[in-house]
């Protein structure tokens, strides 16, 4: 009975202890030094927390570049929150930083109208901000509002993306052979950025190839949030396709979708190619029918067996997806702060003095090989973004860095520039 | 006399189980073919979905009911399945065991999940339902923290293809099955089981040990969850970890087959062949909805319209029974008090 009542009053405790950590979402894992002290060589010491959203092989490979790659060289200590994604763990996670001496926040969680309150809290404790979003109507008036520890953002070109898929469905699609089309429009309806620019070029290529017409807008067929056939003069068909996995009942409704015959290229705006290959893998062998299937991916098992296998035809399962390089998208939320931190934030600013959103662009892959080789980029020992390049993003580096300098040195980072470099 | 007595009955009780689900897939068979022009089963791929998805829905739909039957709601149970396909899944993977080793690590890291909790309740006698939230918590994180928060990929993977083999799917679910109703309705586990579900007191004044029994419920429980996450993550190709009690969706989603099958298994005094037919059924309207081209919400909207109107006629089943008796005995005092008047 005693040792019942012992045992109740620890469990009672370690379940408070699992459920404070569960719901706090964040934690803070560094020591409590105070940033903004001089380090060896007399360089000033740094230090700067990291909130992500989401904790995948892509974090796991910026964890490493920051830590391993960038905290000696630079003299900076960095500070990892765990996944965040409500605006009451990221505001957490920022007091934690603060209480442990963090001097800038580079936030992965971006959501447009969060911005302003969290550029407000560190204002608060005298934090630079910078986000991995863009400029939007949810929060403009952080960029017009003076916010002095505000050193703007970055994010994927997407615009630049979406042409990559445009791109290719110019360059290979045969119009002489009627094809039928999915267009997974993924989150676009509930306006996620990228997903929408995907979607809508792929909708626009459809467009131009075949010099349709379509009964709605192409804005309307990628916002509707639910399936939408779009329906066009020229009867080629096409089906928008909304939602993610995650949902129950979305990858037997796209099944369905398949199995009408309709439909021969599957072209995915999400992320979602780890999840939709046995389908097409099963209805290719069930139906005798060839798919082509078109993605948006990144680095991972996923694309890479997606990309590797071979189809029921014979063909590369995976014809075409995407992939970016993490260090140089760190490169860019690092650069914003150290140049505010270093008394650059000029480097920062756009020509009017609003702060800037520097923007990178993604790269397309097409075959096994040079996928290959792109994922044995951005490694230890063969990081894209090396010390030349980081240098030259850096105004304590860089005598006189613009904004606009800052952004053609990302442009020039293409898969040939970084190419001739790493081999 | 006595045996041709007892096949009839067995030939009615079948029928009347396998009636519900074929009723279901004619209904929407026709609304298939009207709106869609397609009906639920096409081709080859549709029965792997199916099956897959069936065998999923019973071994959860059978690990949900193993506890709830005895008044305890495990709501880590979706945690468990994900701690088990994604520890069980990748050790397999390391070990290069095929689909079978998959299959059979993860049902076992399943049970020992399944054993924790259920040995965490019998020495704390936490709430069920208290104790599965907060063990949902702790094995959410531990899903988290491993692998590099990747949870487990199978897409790809050499020797997996077997998971989707339908002979493969339809041994294993006879297999659960067979396994459910021996080890619930025939072993003497099973008579100490009910013993406890009629009475946990009385059962425990009689000598049952039913902390012993409630233990090996969890770890059923935990090793059946694990089972249907196998046959979730192959139809998926991978299982992403969760935090902030989202695995919890894994066990409401459940329900409805749960409960189904509850309800078939009183038609056909059977409660494991109810519960197989409850899941093809829910399949069957899912698959079938699937045709219509329907936005997910609108799916989920029928799907849980259809079970909260069933839970609401299961649980006021006694009053229908109770108004058509009633209805009865007026219609016969009537008929007797016009033959009175008319005698007179």
């Amino acid at each position: 009975m005693k040792k019942n009542g012992w045992l109740r009053k620890a469990a009672a405790i370690g379940m408070a202890g699992v459920l404070a950590v569960g719901a706090g979402g964040c934690s803070d894992s560094g020591d409590t030094s105070q940033g903004g002290e001089s380090g060896a060589g007399g360089q000033e010491k740094y230090k700067i927390g990291i909130l992500e959203v989401q904790l995948n092989d892509e974090s796991t490979n910026r964890a490493d570049w920051f830590n391993n790659y960038i905290a000696p060289k630079y003299n900076v200590e960095f500070m990892f929150s765990e996944a965040c994604s409500d605006l009451n763990s990221c505001m957490t996670f920022i007091e934690n930083a603060a209480d442990a001496g963090c001097d800038a926040i580079i936030n992965y969680y971006a959501v447009g109208a969060n911005t302003q309150q969290l550029v407000e809290l560190c204002a608060e404790y005298d934090m630079v901000y910078t986000e991995n979003g863009g400029r939007n109507p949810a929060n403009d008036a952080v960029y017009t509002g003076n916010y002095e520890n505000f050193a703007g953002n970055f994010m994927a070109d997407q615009p630049a993306t979406g042409k990559l898929f445009h791109d290719y469905l110019s360059e290979t699609l045969d119009t002489s052979v009627e094809h039928g089309f999915i267009v997974g429009t993924g989150n676009a309806y509930q306006g996620n950025a990228q997903q929408t620019e995907i979607s809508a070029n792929m909708l626009g290529a459809i467009e131009e190839l075949y010099g349709l017409k379509f009964d709605s807008t192409i804005e309307e067929l990628y916002s509707s949030s639910a399936p939408v056939n779009g329906t066009n003069d020229k009867g080629i068909e096409v089906y928008c396709y909304p939602g993610a996995p995650a949902t129950s009942g979305w990858l037997e409704g796209l099944n369905a979708a398949m199995q009408t015959g309709k439909y021969d290229y599957i072209l995915m705006s999400g992320n979602v190619l780890g999840n939709i290959m046995t389908t097409v893998d099963e209805l290719e062998t069930a139906m005798n029918k060839d798919f082509t299937v078109i993605g948006f991916g990144s680095f991972g098992e996923a694309l890479t067996s997606a990309m590797n296998s071979v189809d029921h035809f014979g063909n590369q399962a995976l014809s075409m997806s995407t992939v970016k390089f993490t260090s140089i998208v760190s490169t860019m939320g690092f650069s914003k702060v150290y140049n505010c931190l270093t008394g650059h934030r000029d480097a920062c600013l756009e020509a009017n003095g609003e702060p800037s959103v520097l923007l990178f662009r993604m790269n397309a892959v097409t075959n096994p090989q040079q996928l290959e080789e792109m994922g044995s980029w951005d490694k230890e020992g063969k990081w894209v973004a090396d010390y030349d390049f980081v240098d030259s993003m850096l105004a304590v580096k860089t005598e006189g860095l613009t904004n606009e300098q800052a952004q053609e040195t990302i442009y020039k980072m293409d898969y040939d520039a970084i190419k001739a470099r790493l081999n | 006399m006595m045996k041709s007595s007892n096949s009839k009955d067995m030939v009615s009780r079948a029928a009347k189980a396998v009636a519900v689900p074929l009723m279901v897939w004619a209904i929407m068979q026709v609304i298939d073919m009207v709106f869609a022009g397609m009906g639920v089963i096409n081709n080859s791929a549709d029965i792997k979905t199916l099956f897959r998805n069936l065998i999923s829905s019973l071994a959860f739909a059978l690990a949900i009911g193993a506890n709830l039957n005895c008044g305890r709601m495990d709501l880590s149970l979706g945690a468990q399945m994900y701690a088990g396909v994604i520890f069980g899944g990748n050790l397999a993977l390391m070990l290069n065991a095929g689909g079978i080793g998959v299959l059979i690590l993860s049902m076992a890291v399943g049970a020992l999940c399944g054993l924790a909790t259920g040995f965490i309740f019998i020495n704390l006698r936490i709430l069920p339902m208290v104790l599965g939230l907060g063990m949902t918590l702790v094995f959410e994180c531990i899903c988290f923290a491993i692998n590099n928060q990747q949870g487990v990929i199978l897409y790809g993977k050499p020797g997996v293809e077997i998971l989707s083999n339908i002979t493969f799917i339809v041994i294993v679910t006879a297999a659960i099955v067979l396994f459910a109703y021996y080890f619930f309705q025939l072993s003497g586990y099973g008579f100490k089981y009910r013993a406890i579900q009629g009475s946990q007191k009385l059962a425990s004044d009689a000598g049952i040990n039913i902390y012993s029994n409630c233990v090996i419920c969890y770890v059923i429980a935990g090793t059946l969850a694990a089972c249907a996450g196998v046959f979730i993550t192959i139809y998926q190709g991978n299982l992403t970890p969760v935090l902030g009690m989202s695995s919890n969706g894994r066990v409401f989603s459940n329900m409805f087959p749960m409960v189904l099958g509850t309800w078939i298994g009183g038609l056909c005094h059977n409660r494991e062949g109810g519960i197989l037919m409850g899941a093809v059924t829910v399949n069957i309207i899912i698959l079938g909805l699937t045709k219509l081209g329907l936005s997910n919400s609108v799916q989920n909207v029928i799907i849980y319209a259809l079970f909260l109107t069933f839970v609401v006629y299961n649980t006021n089943r006694s009053k229908i029974d109770y108004y058509k008796a009633r209805r009865a005995r007026v219609a016969q005092a009537q008929k007797l008090m016009a033959q009175r008047e008319a005698a007179h």
